[in-house]
């Protein structure tokens, strides 16, 4: 083709190369014509220009484009951690306080059945005064024999605050630390007992609630 | 120079340092690998480039691309001499029907180009890179730069002109 390629022709390539009209195409004919014997005088300038371009070597397809995702690739993450590293002091910070309020929730349930509990103290008096009455109408029907025995045996019965305490057999009633062990015996001991633990989580829950004023402290600061 | 126009100098220099890593390893795929991984070292040590010129920041282009070779070369098995697959015309063994001085001429003259091309303002070198080195229509290039062909070939037109002037001193 570079043999073919009349000057007429080659000089209108030449033009439409410094206009920036000429493709790819017409660009090696053009490059072909001039490094040949072929090339006019007066196109020495062009000819040292299209030699030095013939021997530059080709840069593979797309090579400019995946050069360029490289050198973004290599300076984006530096860039992005840092408003990832935000997000996650802010969501750890939330998760605390939601696990703390839920904890809170959790311990201000016993509040609401201190009512019944109450309620269940009050029903449980005249089970305990029954008890007595029990007692008191079997220890008229006891004989003074059987104190001595059941009074040996209270290290084996041992109920517990909490349990629920087993009616009484007839031959033990006439011992009441027997049957009810040696904690708490009567129902205002009992109440006592109680006020003790709803005053210790009325305490938790008053610190629990200046943690969670700390926490909301914290995220205003954030 | 800041970080901004160090990513723009590393581009503009790309297919310089292309030419450089596919003499040395007569690979293309991995001149290309070497090309991208020595901006990875670069940008780590950006701040060296505040107080350094276009025509320094150049040289340690050249310089980091030259170990990248040198390290795959280490590691690399020997090369067969029998595949020129991807040997360049600029790059040729020197023979017999070769002169060695027009050989060193060649790449004197290919050295000029390149960093003519890279005086250039960025915009124009991109264009006359993408067009006469990556082998893209002035379409292509518009698309790829995100502008006007019109735009694109006014760019070509000044960078083939201020070229002249420069390679044919």
């Amino acid at each position: 083709m570079n043999q073919a390629l009349s000057i007429p022709e080659a000089t209108r390539l030449l033009e439409r190369y410094y206009t920036g009209l000429i493709t790819p195409e017409e660009m090696r004919h053009l490059t072909d014509f001039v490094c040949s014997d072929a090339c006019p005088e007066g196109w020495q300038a062009e000819r040292k220009v299209f030699e030095v371009l013939r021997q530059a070597p080709a840069l593979p397809q797309g090579f400019s484009q995946r050069m360029e995702a490289a050198i973004r690739q290599t300076s984006e993450p530096a860039v992005a951690a840092q408003p990832r590293r935000r997000w996650l002091y802010v969501t750890t910070t939330v998760l605390v306080a939601a696990c703390m309020c839920g904890l809170c929730w959790l311990l201000v349930q016993p509040d609401v059945a201190e009512k019944p509990t109450g309620q269940a103290i009050a029903a449980a008096e005249p089970a305990q005064t029954e008890a007595p009455t029990i007692m008191s109408v079997a220890q008229r029907d006891e004989n003074e024999a059987d104190e001595a025995t059941h009074k040996a045996e209270p290290s084996a019965k041992q109920p517990s605050l909490t349990a629920k305490a087993p009616r009484p057999a007839d031959d033990e009633m006439d011992d009441p630390d027997a049957v009810y062990g040696s904690g708490v015996a009567t129902v205002e001991e009992a109440e006592a007992e109680w006020q003790k633990v709803v005053a210790l989580l009325r305490e938790t829950q008053n610190q629990i609630d200046q943690s969670l004023a700390d926490v909301e402290e914290i995220l205003r600061s954030i | 120079m800041n970080a901004d126009e160090l990513q723009q100098s590393y581009l503009s220099a790309a297919p310089r340092l292309y030419a450089i890593a596919l003499g040395m390893l007569h690979d293309t795929a991995a001149a290309e690998d070497v090309t991208q991984d020595a901006f990875v070292g670069i940008w780590q040590r950006r701040e060296r480039f505040e107080t350094l010129n276009a025509e320094a920041a150049m040289a340690y282009f050249a310089q980091a691309v030259r170990h990248q070779c040198l390290n795959r070369l280490r590691r690399a098995a020997p090369l067969s001499l029998d595949d020129d697959t991807h040997r360049s015309a600029a790059f040729v063994e020197p023979t017999d029907d070769v002169n060695p001085e027009e050989l060193l001429t060649g790449r004197e003259a290919l050295d000029r180009l390149y960093a003519a091309v890279e005086h250039l303002p960025a915009k124009q070198a991109r264009a006359f890179s993408l067009f006469h080195f990556e082998g893209l229509d002035v379409a292509q290039v518009a698309r790829h730069m995100n502008e006007t062909e019109a735009y694109v070939r006014l760019l070509l037109s000044r960078a083939r002109q201020t070229l002249k002037q420069q390679i044919a001193l």
